[in-house]
């Protein structure tokens, strides 16, 4: 993924926001499409941060986790 | 010219002028060391004019009405800094009699539509885009550039009143921050520094300016070896050792400083923001904005650090806003 224009909250803000938006209007998204580089130092925040939001929507919507 | 003659002038300026239609009208002019070069700022309602054509042109339009017998010389860029003797006396003449003019609002609430015919040509009543403007000044257009300052520095000049605490009102003058706002966005606007969006204004830029023209001043005057907060007036009454609580000052701060983070925020960023301050609950904010529980929380986590960061820099700010407890 590029780093575009870093927002006042920071790049993790933007990738979540990318990937927040990517859901709400519909998309099939898949986390790993918004992952940085496995050696990026954001890569497990922005990890954690993904999962989390996956799990919270899944759980909401009644969808398996599996 | 009588009395009633001359503020019936005043008052038929064109209302579509911001800084002439103020019922208030006063005028001052004074002498001031300008990048080494001796000039004469004409102040009118707070707004500050330069040798530029609209100064000229609002100075030789005051001149000819205050003072006939300036008639037949007129002020331009070119001998504004060459004037003396004769001319400049009755110009200066013509000011203090302006001075001494005041419009009522009752007055100005009488004055007939059909008199206000107006000391500006009617060319300068549209008013262009701010990104016209910047556009117009990259391109050299000095008219340009005086427009902007005309729109803004009354804005800016009342941020740096409100944003400046009392310690520091007795070594920051408001003008100076104002004076030091545009040089900045002049100097980075002629080197193609900002853009602006059609139909947005310079203002959010202006104001982002400002507050850091202010914030960096107030740091310098607080450093210890010159802390404002040891200096004393000689004639300082007691009113001015004690603390002022001036919640309307604070608000207003407040304000300024919510509006200046707001403009950073992405547009769901700042409407989760909104909803909240205006007492709406995570679950309700996370449905109206199509975004996750974790998002809305984690968001508003992060603008109240921003914002306590803000505040603690801000003068009249002593505590964090009142946000509304909510589950997160």
């Amino acid at each position: 993924m590029s780093r575009g224009h870093e927002s006042i909250f920071g790049e993790l803000e933007d990738i979540i926001e990318t990937f927040e938006e990517a859901r709400a209007t519909g998309q099939t998204v898949h986390i790993s499409d918004f992952l940085p580089d496995r050696h990026d130092p954001l890569f497990l925040d922005v990890l954690q941060e993904l999962v989390r939001i996956e799990l919270e929507y899944r759980f909401r919507s009644g969808t398996s986790v599996a | 010219m009588t009395s009633e003659s001359r503020q019936m002038t005043i008052v038929s300026l064109p209302q579509s002028r911001p800084m002439l239609r103020r019922a208030e009208a006063t005028c001052q002019i004074r002498q001031k060391t300008f990048q080494k070069n001796r000039c004469f700022n004409l102040r009118v309602c707070g707004q500050r004019f330069r040798r530029t054509p609209l100064f000229c042109d609002v100075a030789n339009r005051m001149a000819s009405t205050f003072c006939p017998t300036a008639g037949g010389k007129s002020l331009n860029s070119q001998n504004f800094s060459s004037l003396r003797g004769g001319f400049w006396e009755d110009f200066r003449f013509s000011i203090a009699e302006l001075c001494c003019c005041h419009v009522s609002a009752s007055l100005l609430q009488r004055c007939d539509s059909s008199d206000r015919n107006g000391l500006l040509p009617n060319s300068l009543i549209p008013e262009p885009s701010d990104r016209s403007l910047l556009r117009r000044f990259r391109a050299g257009e000095q008219e340009a550039a005086t427009r902007l300052y005309l729109r803004y520095a009354q804005r800016l000049h009342g941020l740096a009143i409100a944003q400046t605490g009392s310690d520091l009102q007795t070594r920051m003058d408001p003008d100076d921050i104002v004076q030091s706002v545009f040089r900045t966005f002049f100097r980075r606007a002629q080197e193609g520094h900002y853009q602006v969006p059609d139909g947005e204004e310079l203002w959010k830029l202006f104001l982002v300016i400002g507050l850091n023209k202010i914030r960096d001043a107030a740091a310098y005057h607080r450093a210890s070896k010159r802390d404002v907060s040891r200096t004393t007036s000689l004639d300082a009454d007691q009113s001015s050792i004690q603390p002022v609580a001036n919640d309307e000052v604070a608000e207003n701060s407040l304000r300024m400083v919510i509006e200046e983070l707001l403009t950073s925020l992405s547009e769901s960023q700042k409407d989760i923001v909104i909803l909240r301050l205006e007492g709406a609950q995570v679950e309700e904010i996370a449905a109206q904005t199509k975004r996750s529980h974790r998002t809305v929380e984690r968001t508003l986590q992060k603008f109240r650090e921003l914002l306590r960061l803000q505040i603690d820099d801000v003068p009249h700010l002593s505590k964090a806003p009142d946000v509304p407890k909510g589950s997160e």
